[in-house]
C-alpha cells in the first residue's frame, strides 16, 4: 500500500519553526512538519500536545507568533480561514461543517460561485458537478437530499468533496473516524487512497493508532508543543508510538481484572424505549459490564434508560440496596428522572462532555455541581470554604492537570475536561456507575488513568457499565460484554475469551 | 503518573489584558461621570439632593426590577412582562388602599397588610404563569413574556378602568416610601435590602448555583441531576414577586398607582443586566454588575439633563453609551477565539 513516494520531491506543505503562545503559555514551540505529494502523515500526540493549534494555524483560524509556512516551495501567509481555502488547504474537523436543510450538492459548493449565472443558481449544473466529484471518490449519494440526514460517513464524504471542489492540495483530517463504524472507516480509507493517487497531501490526526498504522505513511509526534519524534510508519510499532507520545513506556494500559463478584446489584428485565427493545441483563457487585454495538444500535439508550435520562416505555429495573436496611431489591416504578436515579445510587456519565458534561464555569463549580447540598448550612446556604475543599480534594484524587480549581474548565485539554466530568459524577459515590464512551477523544495516558479509576470503583463494590465504540477497550477493560444490534441484546460474551472479530460479527448481527 | 505531560505553568500574561482592567471599568466610569458633570455643574449636579434624591432615589424601583431580571437572565432567559406585572400588582394593592372608589365615591381604605400580601401573590402567580409557559410548556420567552406583558398591563387597566389610582395616603403606606432615615430616603434602604437578598440567592445558595448551571449549559445541568425545569420556573416566579414589589414601591412613593409608570422597566432592566455582564464577571449576569449598570445609566441620564442638549439627542447618547459599554467584551470574546 506504500505508494511510490519520491523522497527527493519538494514537500507540498512545509512548516518551519512554528511557534504559538497563548498568554504566557507556549503551546507550539518551533515545530517543523512537512508533507509531500501523495503522502499521508499522521500527526500524533496526547491531548494538549499542540496538534489542534497546529491545525488551527494551517487552516487560518489562529495566527502563529513565529515560523513560516511554505506551500509548493513558496512562503505563504495564512491570515484567515478564507485565505487557507484559497491556498488549497482544506480541514475536516471532528464536527463537520454541514449546513442542515441544504442539500448535499449545496453543501459541497457552499460559499462558492459555481454553477451560477448573475447570482442565479443553475441547479442542474450544481447537481451534476456534485455527482461528478462524489463519483471521483467512488461514492454514490443522492445529492438532492438534506445533508444533515446523511450518515456520518456520508457527511465526511460531502466534506471531502467540498475540499476537492476547491481544488485542495492539502487535506487535514481531524479525528475523522470518531463517529464512524469500522465498515465506514474502511470506506473512508479507500477514499483516502484515491486522494493519495491524485497527489493530495494528507495530515491525519487520530487517537486510534491501529488506524494510523493502517493508513498513514509517515508520522510526527508532538508533546508539550514540541516535536519529539518523526519517521516512517513502517519502522515503528504501536507501543513505540505510545511511548513517544506519553514520554514514558505505557506498560499496562488496562488494569488487571479483579476475580470476585458479589451479589446482583441491578436486574433489568425487558427494557424498552426509543431505539431499545426488550433488553435484559444483570449487573453484579464488583463487575464491569461492557456494552458494544454499532452507532444507532441502542447501546447508549440502554444506559440512558437506566439513568432516567430517557423515557422507559416498558420493562422493569430492580436495584439492590436502595433501601439500606433491608438490602432487598427495589423495583423502580413511577417517574425515573436523572436526579432520582442518582439518589438511588445510579449515575450516568454522559457521552458528550462539551454539550452534556460541563458548564462554562470554573473547575470548582463543575466538580461541585452534583453535590451542592453537601457544602451547605441547612442544605440551602453555600459554605464556600467547604465547596472549595471538596473540589480541591476531587481535583487531586483524579490528578487533573490545571493551574488550579479556579481555572475555567473549557480552557483545559479534552482529557482533563473528561477527568473533571468524572470527578463530578464520582463524587456521588454511585453503586451503579454507567459510563457512555468515557475515553472518546482522550489521549492514551488519560485513557489508562480512567480505566484504573473504573476498576478501582468496581473493586470497592460498585457495578460498572461501560458503553464504547472501541472494541479493544471493551475487551481489555470489562468482565463481560453485552452486544446490541438494532435495539436488541444479541448476546453476552466473556471478555477474557472473546476476540475482537467475534464481537464485531455480533455487532453486525451475525453469529458464528 | 506524576511525570506525565504537565500543563505548562506559564508566566502571567504580559501587557494589560482586558480581563485585568474589567473590574475597574464600571466604578471608573461612574467616578469619571461624577467628576465630569460635577466640574461643569458644581451647583446643580454635585449636590446631595441631586446625587441622592434625583439619581439614587429615582432608580430604586427600577433597581428592584433589574435585580430580579438578573435572576431570569442567569438561567438564560429574559422576562419582558415585568412592567405589566408591576402595574397589575400595584393596581390590585391600590384598589384596596385607596380612599375613594374608581368611580369617585368615598370609601374606607382596606388593610395595608392585605394589600401587600395581595400584591406579592399577584406577582408570584404572574411570574409562575410566565415560568410555566416557558419552562414546562416550551414557549419561547420572547413571545410568552411579551404577550403576558400585554395581558398583565391591560388587565391592570381594566381593574382600574384606565385611570390612575390616587389617594393612597393612609396606613403609613406613602409615609414610609416618602420618608427618610438618617437623611437617606427609605426607598434606598428597601431597594438595597432586596438587592442583597437577590445577591445572596444567586451567589450563596444552592439554588443560585443551580441557576448559573442551567444558564451555562442546560444539558450538563440536567445530567448533573438538577431539576432544570423547576429551576427555570423558580427564576420566573422570583422575578414576578420582585416586579410586583417594585411596582408597589413606586406607587407608594408617588402616592398613585399608575399603569404607565412601570412601562420603561422592561427594556431598562434588561439593559442594566447587560451592562453588568459587560462590566463584571466575564459576561455572566450578576447582581453587583446589574446594580452598577442601573446607577451608571441613571447618572448619565441625570448629567445630560443638566445640559442644554436636545432631549431626544440625550436619549440617543444614553443608549449609544450602552452599546459602547457592551462592545469591548464582545470584541474581546471574538479575539479570544482567534
Amino acid at each position: 500500500m506504500c505508494p511510490a513516494l519520491l523522497p527527493t520531491a519538494p514537500p507540498v506543505v512545509a512548516v518551519k519553526g512554528l511557534t504559538k503562545r497563548y498568554g504566557g503559555v507556549t503551546v507550539l514551540d518551533h515545530v517543523d512538519l512537512s508533507v509531500r505529494w501523495g503522502e499521508v502523515r499522521a500527526l500524533l500526540g496526547e491531548n494538549g500536545a499542540g496538534k489542534s493549534t497546529l491545525i488551527k494555524v494551517l487552516s487560518g483560524v489562529v495566527r502563529s507568533d513565529d515560523g513560516t509556512v511554505t506551500l509548493n516551495g513558496s512562503d505563504v501567509e495564512i491570515h484567515s480561514a478564507h485565505a487557507a481555502q484559497d491556498l488549497g488547504i482544506a480541514t475536516l474537523h471532528q464536527e463537520l461543517a454541514i449546513v442542515p436543510g441544504l442539500s448535499v450538492a449545496e453543501n459541497i459548493f457552499l460559499g462558492q460561485r459555481k454553477a451560477q449565472t448573475f447570482g442565479v443558481v443553475r441547479w442542474g449544473a450544481l447537481r451534476r458537478g456534485a455527482e461528478l466529484l462524489l463519483d471521483s471518490l467512488g461514492q454514490s449519494l443522492d445529492v438532492r437530499q438534506d445533508a444533515s440526514l446523511l450518515s456520518p460517513v456520508g457527511k465526511t464524504m460531502t466534506a471531502i468533496a467540498r475540499a476537492l471542489s476547491r481544488d485542495a492540495k492539502v487535506l487535514i483530517l481531524d479525528e475523522p473516524t470518531a463517529a464512524l463504524t469500522d465498515q465506514e472507516t474502511a470506506q473512508l480509507f479507500a477514499v483516502m487512497r484515491r486522494l493519495k493517487d491524485r497527489g493530495v497531501a494528507i495530515i491525519y490526526v487520530s487517537h486510534r493508532l491501529e488506524e494510523v498504522v493502517q493508513v498513514c505513511d509517515t508520522y510526527t509526534v508532538l508533546r508539550n508543543g514540541q516535536k519529539v519524534g518523526e519517521g516512517d510508519i513502517a519502522d515503528v510499532t504501536i507501543p513505540d508510538l505510545i511511548t513517544t507520545m506519553a514520554g514514558r513506556p505505557v506498560s499496562t494500559i488496562f488494569p488487571a481484572r479483579e476475580g470476585t463478584h458479589g451479589g446482583v446489584l441491578l436486574r433489568a428485565v425487558g427494557l424498552t424505549g426509543r431505539r431499545c427493545r426488550d433488553v435484559s441483563f444483570e449487573l453484579r457487585e464488583g463487575e464491569v459490564l461492557g456494552i458494544a454495538g454499532l452507532a444507532g444500535s441502542g447501546r447508549s439508550e440502554v444506559v440512558r434508560l437506566l439513568a432516567g435520562a430517557q423515557h422507559r416505555r416498558g420493562g422493569s429495573i430492580e436495584v439492590q440496596g436502595v433501601d439500606e436496611a433491608s438490602r432487598a431489591p427495589v423495583s423502580i416504578a413511577g417517574r425515573h428522572t436523572i436526579g432520582r436515579a442518582q439518589r438511588r445510587g445510579i449515575t450516568l456519565v454522559p457521552q458528550e462532555r462539551r454539550t452534556d458534561g460541563l458548564v462554562p464555569d470554573t473547575i470548582e463549580r463543575n466538580i461541585n455541581l452534583t453535590t451542592l447540598g453537601r457544602h451547605t448550612l441547612g442544605r440551602v446556604v453555600m459554605v464556600p470554604r467547604r465547596a472549595r475543599e471538596h473540589a480541591q480534594q476531587r481535583h487531586t484524587d483524579l490528578a487533573v492537570r490545571s493551574r488550579g480549581i479556579g481555572q475555567p474548565v473549557l480552557r483545559l485539554s479534552g482529557g482533563n475536561q473528561q477527568k473533571v466530568v468524572l470527578a463530578k459524577f464520582l463524587a456521588l459515590s454511585p453503586r451503579i456507575l454507567l459510563l457512555d464512551e468515557p475515553t472518546r477523544g482522550v489521549d492514551v495516558g488519560t485513557k489508562s488513568e480512567i480505566y484504573h479509576l473504573v476498576r478501582e470503583r468496581a473493586a470497592q463494590g460498585a457495578g460498572v457499565v461501560v458503553v464504547s465504540s472501541e472494541l479493544p477497550e471493551l475487551l481489555g477493560l470489562c468482565d463481560r460484554v453485552l452486544v446490541m444490534h438494532e435495539g436488541r441484546a444479541v448476546g453476552t460474551f466473556d471478555a477474557a475469551t472473546t476476540t475482537e472479530d467475534e464481537l464485531l460479527h455480533a455487532c453486525y448481527g451475525r453469529t458464528r | 503518573m506524576t511525570d506525565m505531560a504537565t500543563v505548562p505553568q506559564g508566566r502571567p500574561a504580559r501587557g494589560i489584558s482586558f480581563e485585568r482592567v474589567r473590574p475597574f471599568l464600571g466604578p471608573g466610569a461612574l467616578v469619571a461621570m461624577v467628576v465630569f458633570f460635577g466640574s461643569i455643574y458644581p451647583d446643580t449636579f454635585l449636590t446631595k439632593t441631586n446625587l441622592v434624591e434625583n439619581i439614587l432615589q429615582q432608580v430604586t424601583a427600577l433597581a428592584i426590577v433589574a435585580a430580579v431580571q438578573t435572576v431570569v437572565m442567569v438561567v438564560g432567559e429574559f422576562d419582558l412582562s415585568v412592567g405589566g406585572l408591576a402595574a397589575l400588582a400595584a393596581g390590585f394593592a391600590a384598589t384596596i388602599l385607596n380612599t375613594a372608589t374608581i368611580d369617585g365615591d368615598p370609601k374606607q381604605p382596606g388593610s395595608l397588610l392585605l394589600a401587600v400580601f395581595l400584591c406579592v401573590v399577584v406577582g408570584l402567580v404572574g411570574g409562575a404563569v410566565c415560568g410555566t409557559l416557558v419552562s414546562y410548556l416550551g414557549v419561547l420567552a420572547f413571545i410568552a413574556t411579551l404577550a403576558m406583558n400585554e395581558v398583565f398591563k391591560n388587565f391592570a387597566r381594566f381593574r382600574v378602568q384606565g385611570k390612575p389610582v390616587y389617594g393612597l395616603v393612609q396606613n403609613n403606606f406613602v409615609a414610609v416610601a416618602q420618608g427618610k432615615t438618617w437623611a437617606v430616603p427609605n426607598t434606598i434602604y428597601i431597594s438595597a435590602a432586596i438587592a442583597l437578598v437577590v445577591w445572596f440567592l444567586l451567589d450563596r445558595t444552592t439554588l443560585g448555583r443551580k441557576m448559573y448551571a442551567v444558564g451555562g449549559n442546560i444539558d450538563a445541568a440536567r445530567y448533573s441531576g438538577i431539576n432544570v425545569r423547576f429551576v427555570k420556573w423558580a427564576a420566573f416566579a422570583i422575578c414576578g414577586v420582585g416586579a410586583a414589589l417594585g411596582g408597589l414601591m413606586q406607587s407608594a412613593y408617588n402616592a398613585t398607582a399608575n399603569t404607565t409608570a412601570p412601562e420603561p422597566w422592561m427594556l431598562k432592566s434588561i439593559a442594566a443586566v447587560f451592562l453588568g455582564m459587560a462590566l463584571m464577571r466575564n459576561g455572566r449576569p450578576n447582581l453587583p454588575g446589574t446594580i452598577l449598570g442601573v446607577i451608571l445609566f441613571r447618572t448619565l441620564e441625570n448629567g445630560l439633563n443638566k445640559t442644554d442638549i436636545n432631549n431626544y439627542v440625550q436619549d440617543v447618547i444614553n443608549w449609544g453609551a450602552v452599546i459602547v459599554a457592551v462592545l469591548p467584551p464582545a470584541i474581546a470574546r471574538i479575539r479570544e477565539n482567534r
